[in-house]
């Protein structure tokens, strides 16, 4: 997967949206990807987030 | 499957005797929902703290385990039961995670987000998990669409910290909530975000993306990051 693959699915990775496949290829890229690395745990933070309002509900 | 059950199949590795006695010993997981309720802002900035709670779970400490369910048991729960729509399965995911927690603490890694941020990614992940499963055996009756946004805007939002990240998805172009919320709440994939909403899957994806940025933004600007 190239970085451009990675990157785009990186919304998509942070919310549990990416088939099983994708989301192992993500991953793979993230262990050398530091750029990807801090996007990947700002987008997981705010999936949190939005779990944070089902907790709030 | 019960969640006591569930810990009879999945407490294999570990100390199984001990996160049994544990788990069970909390009752019913609803039951923590109110208790725990309290631990949301002040836990925040609790880096220091959340290593040593792990660090004492890594040595089979069980009051620590104890505190850490006392302190994030609502929040899990919640997400399950708001992803999987079902309070059973819930509680299975619920167990899921906290053994989890129990039986691999090194799984937390604190260069990526809090204890709390990572609690929450493991309810989320396995509650999708479970969905995906069920949708697999026996394909359920179509779901119901985007209720999602509406359902979210009439949260009773009781934290400080759900209010926030509500303002920050109410700010978000509907097209970009639409396709977050779908992913999120009702464990969509991006293909089926994009099946659904009719759009190409490269939109999806990219909604999915630019809605989350959004949103993370928000949160920093308020001062959230370090509570993340």
């Amino acid at each position: 997967m190239t970085h451009e693959e990675a990157a785009g699915l990186l919304g998509a990775w942070a919310l549990d949206a990416c088939e099983d496949a994708e989301a192992a290829s993500v991953e793979r890229h993230l262990a050398s990807c530091a750029d990807c690395r801090v996007e990947a745990a700002s987008l997981t933070r705010a999936a949190a987030g939005l779990g944070e309002l089902a907790a709030g509900a | 499957m019960s969640h006591r059950a569930a810990l009879g199949t999945l407490a294999i590795g570990g100390n199984p005797l001990v996160s049994r006695r544990v788990l069970s010993s909390v009752g019913e997981w609803g039951g923590a929902r109110v208790g725990a309720r309290g631990a949301g802002l002040s836990t925040s900035m609790a880096s220091a703290e959340e290593l040593r709670l792990v660090a004492r779970i890594a040595t089979g400490d069980e009051a620590a385990l104890r505190q850490l369910y006392a302190r994030y048991g609502s929040l899990v729960y919640s997400i399950a039961v708001r992803v999987t729509g079902d309070r059973c399965a819930a509680e299975d995911v619920a167990q899921q995670v906290f053994i989890r927690v129990w039986e691999r603490p090194a799984g937390f890694d604190p260069e990526r987000g809090s204890l709390r941020t990572w609690l929450a990614t493991l309810a989320h992940s396995r509650a999708v998990d479970h969905v995906r499963r069920e949708q697999a055996c026996h394909r359920r009756e179509q779901r119901q669409l985007p209720g999602a946004p509406s359902d979210v805007e009439e949260v009773a939002t009781s934290s400080a910290v759900a209010e926030r990240v509500g303002r920050a998805v109410d700010a978000l172009p509907d097209d970009q909530r639409v396709a977050v919320l779908l992913a999120y709440y009702d464990a969509r994939t991006y293909r089926e975000v994009a099946a659904e909403l009719d759009i190409p899957e490269g939109t999806a994806k990219s909604r999915l993306r630019l809605g989350l940025r959004r949103i993370a933004r928000c949160l920093e600007q308020e001062g959230l990051g370090a509570w993340t």
